[in-house]
């Protein structure tokens, strides 16, 4: 017995050497990361400056083309959009952002409110690598699923699953686009589904949503709630009555894309039922900085400019 | 709590601990309570359910054991066969049931619409009713002499480590463990560990990982042309055997830990070369199971059918098994292919095994190497109709591989993931197939090499393993 628990601290101390060990070496590779996904969320979190930000999910990345948006507006913007990442990775990131920078305008995607399970998940994944260095992002991940607490006794736990999108991201260069990732081709076989799409929204999600309004309203940033084009209309009722009870709460206008007939049953726009391709997407940024102009207009007349440079 | 929770993590270690501690006597209700404690976690309610269970098996096994009288014993042991599977039938089958009776009334017009009560399955109620059912017809048959302390047969049917998946356990084999507890020995130890190390490499390295791919095509069939399809259907099987034989090395590692000896579920199933080995190596607490108290007595019941009488068993037998796995259509077409392929097996075995005699092609390379590929084919084409979520998603699966081929669907950073792992297991079982003294790594004397092993296999799970806590195949059963 004794034999057995000496090779078992043995074996246990060996663990803790080698994930040590291991975790350093990823964190540097980590935040030495050139292109992706984990480039995006460090930039975020560490280096963006832009005027204009967008924040939300696949809906955000691949609908809003960054450099249109600087060239048409004249302020500097970046897509921080990242797939299927919700509320609790943009609120971790906007109080990382306001720390050292204020930003004039926020797009925010209604989307991020979803709670489902799957997407907190990697929601919270997405976050552990900047838990050890960032204590806020520490406390929001740990008020999410309180036994990360004790994972994150772990320095290599945080890179798990993350090995080739770093080495990836090591190798390939980011492409010049701000944040946006084009997509490419009409899609196919996009099923007809008319039966309405609820968010899984939760009292977490939407407080989460509302404090990062307030946060952001609170550093000088004119907020807009925007809510991305489908294939189908299929969303549902309580859902916008979310939305527009938000958007009513904060004074922040709801840009509402969801009902325009330009993109509903039109598969040449679509890369899927949800996404839309470059070419959807360069219709969707020109509304939406028409959008952006009509309201500048607005607030210049009222002495309210976000606009101005 | 699932062993890949991290609660599990918390909870094991200081049971064994307890577990140790405890005077010898009285370990097992240590263990008794520990899993109550563990099934009270997955949906409490249900314990009721499972104390039914054994109340009743306690109760009518005491009985046959107190009569002498065989038509006495032959009606006790019937009737707590038919109350134990009553639960069994009721959560499993009552909602199938209910949506083809349903979908009658639809059909004719009379439906009266009512809301309809959807009913979840208790967790482990195929695995702890087998055990159940196959303790009293070991009473019954007089292998076993019924269990006085009711408290151990509660603990037979509800070991934490095997009520949710198995392996499917005998009587004969427990209760004289649980009955006269082994001294805690480092053998056991360090063995359990190892088994619990492999178990969760299969699990979340392997299983898990493939079950992103095979999730993502399964899930959109019409979007997926019949290339992918194949692909996934070829991946699959793989995911159950890592996910059940991952589980099963667990729950084996976990009991060694407590000092209890279970038997083996899985015996590197894809090197087999006909169906009949396969089956002799897949599940095989299960089909031994079936084999015991279905098969044989079936057998005999038909002998007088001869060769034919072989084919009905198999037919019924398969065809239980199928049922077993879940009340539908799919299952029971899953469990009729098997049937069938094992039949013809049985009625061809002769003519086979003179052709290669005459041949000495079984021990020849190329000759093993086509029988494995043929019979893994015959298995993954089989588990379409397991996979698939109905009867027209399998058809059309079918209808896409013959006819819709296209580019495969690619996600490098999950294939890239789960071909390391495979590529780790396929070696592993190669090894213990056909090398098993040698290329060793868990066992090799050199302990840089024997330690070195035990770490690659912990940073693989926690950098490359899928630690979401996912649940197991078998849970649904």
């Amino acid at each position: 017995m004794k034999k057995f628990v000496v090779k078992l601290l043995i074996f246990i101390a060996l663990i803790i050497g080698f994930d040590f060990i291991l975790g350093s070496i990823f964190s540097r590779f980590y935040f030495k990361v050139k292109s992706g996904t984990i480039f995006t969320a460090n930039y975020a979190i560490r280096d963006c400056k832009e005027d204009i930000l967008l924040l939300g999910a696949s809906e955000i990345s691949h609908h809003f083309i960054s450099n249109t948006i600087k060239d048409s507006i004249g302020l500097s913007c970046y897509n921080l959009g990242m797939d299927g990442l919700n509320i609790y990775f943009q609120y971790a990131v906007f109080q990382e952002i306001v720390k050292r920078h204020a930003p004039k305008i926020l797009i925010l995607s209604t989307n991020t409110l979803s709670d489902a399970e799957k997407q907190s998940v990697a929601t919270i994944e997405s976050l552990l690598p900047y838990c050890e260095r960032y204590n806020a992002i520490k406390k929001m991940v740990i008020d999410a699923d309180s036994t990360e607490k004790f994972k994150l006794l772990s320095n290599s736990y945080p890179y798990n699953s993350l090995i080739i999108k770093i080495f990836q991201g090591l190798i390939i260069k980011e492409p010049k686009t701000n944040g946006y990732e084009p997509l490419w081709g009409s899609g196919i076989n996009l099923r007809l589904n008319t039966n309405p799409q609820r968010l899984n929204t939760t009292p977490k999600s939407i407080n989460y949503f509302s404090d990062l309004v307030i946060l952001a309203k609170k550093s000088g940033c004119k907020v807009y709630i925007v809510q991305a084009p489908r294939y189908q209309i299929n969303n549902s009722a309580e859902d916008q009555l979310l939305f527009t009870s938000l958007s009513d709460k904060h004074k922040v206008p709801f840009l509402n894309y969801l009902p325009d007939t330009k993109f509903t049953n039109h598969p040449e726009y679509f890369k899927d039922g949800a996404h839309l391709n470059n070419q959807g997407a360069e219709i969707l940024t020109n509304m939406l900085i028409a959008d952006l102009k009509k309201d500048n207009k607005l607030n210049q007349n009222s002495g309210n400019d976000a606009l101005v440079q | 709590m699932v062993f890949t929770s991290f609660n599990f993590l918390i909870f094991f270690p200081l049971l064994a601990i307890l577990y140790w501690v405890t005077p010898a006597k009285y370990r097992w209700l240590t263990l008794l309570i520990a899993s109550y404690f563990f099934y009270i976690n997955i949906k409490p309610i249900f314990v009721l359910l499972l104390a039914g269970v054994t109340i009743s098996t306690y109760l009518f096994t005491r009985l046959i054991d107190g009569t002498n009288e065989e038509s006495k014993k032959k009606q006790y042991m019937v009737i707590n066969i038919v109350l134990i599977l009553l639960p069994l039938f009721f959560f499993k089958y009552f909602n199938a049931i209910n949506e083809g009776i349903f979908a009658f009334l639809d059909a004719i017009n009379i439906r009266w619409p009512l809301p309809e009560i959807k009913l979840l399955l208790p967790v482990g109620i195929s695995f702890y009713t087998f055990l159940a059912i196959g303790y009293t017809v070991d009473v019954y048959n007089e292998e076993i002499e019924a269990e006085k302390n009711i408290g151990i047969l509660a603990l037979f049917i509800s070991f934490f480590p095997l009520i949710l998946s198995g392996p499917i356990e005998r009587a004969k084999n427990m209760l004289p463990q649980f009955n006269a507890p082994k001294n805690i020995d480092y053998i056991s130890l360090s063995q359990g560990l190892k088994l619990m190390l492999w178990g969760y490499f299969m699990k979340l390295v392997v299983a898990d990982r493939i079950g992103m791919y095979v999730d993502a095509v399964y899930g959109y069939i019409p979007q997926h042309n019949g290339t992918s399809l194949l692909f996934a259907s070829f991946l699959y099987p793989f995911q159950v055997y890592a996910d059940l034989g991952g589980y099963s090395l667990i729950a084996i590692g976990t009991a060694k830990i407590l000092g209890v000896n279970v038997m083996q579920n899985f015996k590197r199933p894809f090197f087999a070369t006909s169906m009949s080995e396969f089956w002799r190596r897949w599940h095989i607490s299960l089909i031994s199971w079936l084999t015991d108290y279905i098969y044989t007595p079936l057998s005999f019941a038909f002998r007088q059918y001869k060769i034919w009488g072989i084919v009905i068993a198999l037919m019924i037998t398969f065809f239980i098994s199928g049922i077993w796995h879940g009340a539908a259509l799919t299952f029971v077409v899953w469990g009729l292919i098997q049937g069938i392929f094992l039949s013809i097996e049985a009625l061809t075995n002769k003519r086979r095994m003179n052709f290669e005699n005459k041949f000495n092609l079984r021990n020849r390379g190329w000759y093993i190497l086509i029988s494995c590929s043929f019979t893994f084919i015959l298995f993954a084409a089989s588990q379409i109709f397991g996979r698939a979520a109905n009867f027209k998603d399998a058809i059309l699966i079918y209808q896409k591989i013959t006819t819709n081929h296209g580019s495969l669907y690619l996600d490098m950073t999950t294939m890239g993931y789960f071909f390391v792992g495979l590529i780790i297991l396929f070696f592993k079982d190669f090894r213990d197939e056909y090398f098993p003294d040698k290329i060793l790594f868990f066992e090799n004397h050199n302990i840089l090499i024997r330690y070195g092993s035990y770490l690659f296999i912990v940073f693989s799970i926690l950098l490359i393993g899928v630690l979401d806590s996912s649940q197991f195949i078998y849970f649904q059963f």
